[in-house]
């Protein structure tokens, strides 16, 4: 059975999932101020318990436990110092985010966050390349399939006949999407982005991550979302089941300058920097 | 025994892990050179100084036999996975992903 939504009527019942976590919105606030302190995080992440236990995790995972004068990273400060603001950030955007957003079987969540952080993981070392800001890459690579979630959350039944068709018919998910449900994941999710207020580079890119039509997406960072997505199934990042890779842009690989035989080098950085963001987040 | 070389996060390399290429310093010069033992101290040291990749020669204990099985292996995973529409930079992806697994297989 068709059901024929419209972005609008989606984005009316966008309460199908909880809010974006505040403390996400403090973070990508400040993702370009070069001035947020240890202090200012400290202070924005102390009230957030579960972020707290991950960032203390990192700060004494494996060998680096114990090794901090004799003793284990007991504090939220010692924490931050050891890891640096940069990766402080990255884990707490992506515990909030992975924590608050999940999904009941059959909808496979935990599938979609390993896929997203792959994504990420692909994404800042594509915007490295690109010269464009790693930490708002990696956050639209995380973010890039929000859509899905929210699509699930309005149309549970309806999604998964959706997903069901793209298998039955070996459709890409966008075109499965439209087929089922009158909308897709990235329109949806774009806009879900905007009504968050994330930052409008980070929408555009959300819903320009699937090259239509055999053209690139609008904006170099949807590009960057674009390409590093097939670059995730390539390296099999998640080991998703059944996992093909999917259409790429030749104008968003000549956009970003990308030519595969060079960037093979950097295929074992985000293959062990994946790898650790995932046991990390405990995925 | 033959050894290989795999790419690791410093939290997630196990102390006692030999080196197997020289880590450099931001600003030029070498900070620890290929062939150093790296103990619990020197990861949480690398660690504090930002490094957050080091790769590391680990023992093969493979037999030949059992190499060519696995780039097989390699080579069929990647052949499924790129089954299906193509285009220039898909078919060039899918070549250096191929020759990236046949690398890491041998």
């Amino acid at each position: 059975m068709r059901t024929r939504l419209t972005v609008e009527a989606v984005l009316q019942r966008a309460d199908a999932l909880p809010a974006l976590p505040q403390i996400v919105t403090l973070i990508l606030d400040t993702l370009a101020d070069e001035s947020a302190n240890a202090e200012t995080l400290s202070e924005h992440i102390s009230g957030e318990p579960a972020i707290v236990a991950r960032l203390l995790g990192a700060a004494n995972a494996g060998a680096l436990g114990g090794h901090q004068g004799g003793h284990h990273v007991q504090s939220l400060r010692q924490a931050i110092l050891l890891l640096g603001i940069g990766r402080v950030k990255e884990i707490t955007v992506a515990t909030a985010i992975i924590e608050r957003f999940t999904a009941k079987p059959p909808f496979d969540a935990h599938g979609l966050w390993l896929h997203s952080l792959g994504v990420a993981a692909c994404a800042k070392e594509i915007a490295i390349l690109a010269e464009l800001d790693v930490e708002v890459a990696a956050t639209a690579g995380l973010l890039h399939d929000i859509g899905q979630l929210l699509l699930f959350g309005v149309e549970p039944i309806a999604y998964i006949e959706a997903l069901n068709y793209r298998k039955q018919h070996k459709l890409d998910i966008i075109a499965a999407e439209r087929e089922i449900l009158g909308v897709d994941h990235a329109q949806v999710g774009g806009e879900l982005a905007r009504l968050w207020h994330l930052p409008p580079l980070v929408a555009d890119a959300i819903a320009g991550h699937h090259a239509a039509d055999g053209l690139g997406p609008a904006s170099e960072l949807a590009d960057v979302v674009h390409v590093a997505e097939v670059l995730s199934h390539a390296l099999d990042l998640g080991r998703v089941e059944g996992n093909q890779v999917p259409r790429l842009s030749d104008l968003s690989c000549a956009r970003l300058g990308i030519d595969w035989s060079d960037f093979a080098d950097h295929f074992p950085h985000i293959e062990a920097r994946f790898e650790n963001a995932r046991v990390t987040l405990g995925l | 025994m033959k050894q290989r070389t795999v790419c690791r996060h410093p939290a997630l390399v196990t102390p006692g892990a030999i080196l197997a290429r020289s880590i450099s310093r931001a600003g030029g010069g070498v900070l620890l050179a290929a062939g150093a033992e790296l103990d619990a101290e020197k990861l949480a040291h690398l660690h504090q100084r930002g490094v957050d990749l080091v790769f590391i020669a680990e023992d093969d204990p493979r037999q030949p036999a059992a190499i060519a099985s696995e780039i097989a292996a390699a080579e069929a995973h990647v052949a499924q996975i790129f089954a299906g529409e193509s285009s220039d930079s898909r078919d060039e992806l899918g070549r250096a992903i191929l020759s990236y697994r046949r690398t890491q297989a041998a």
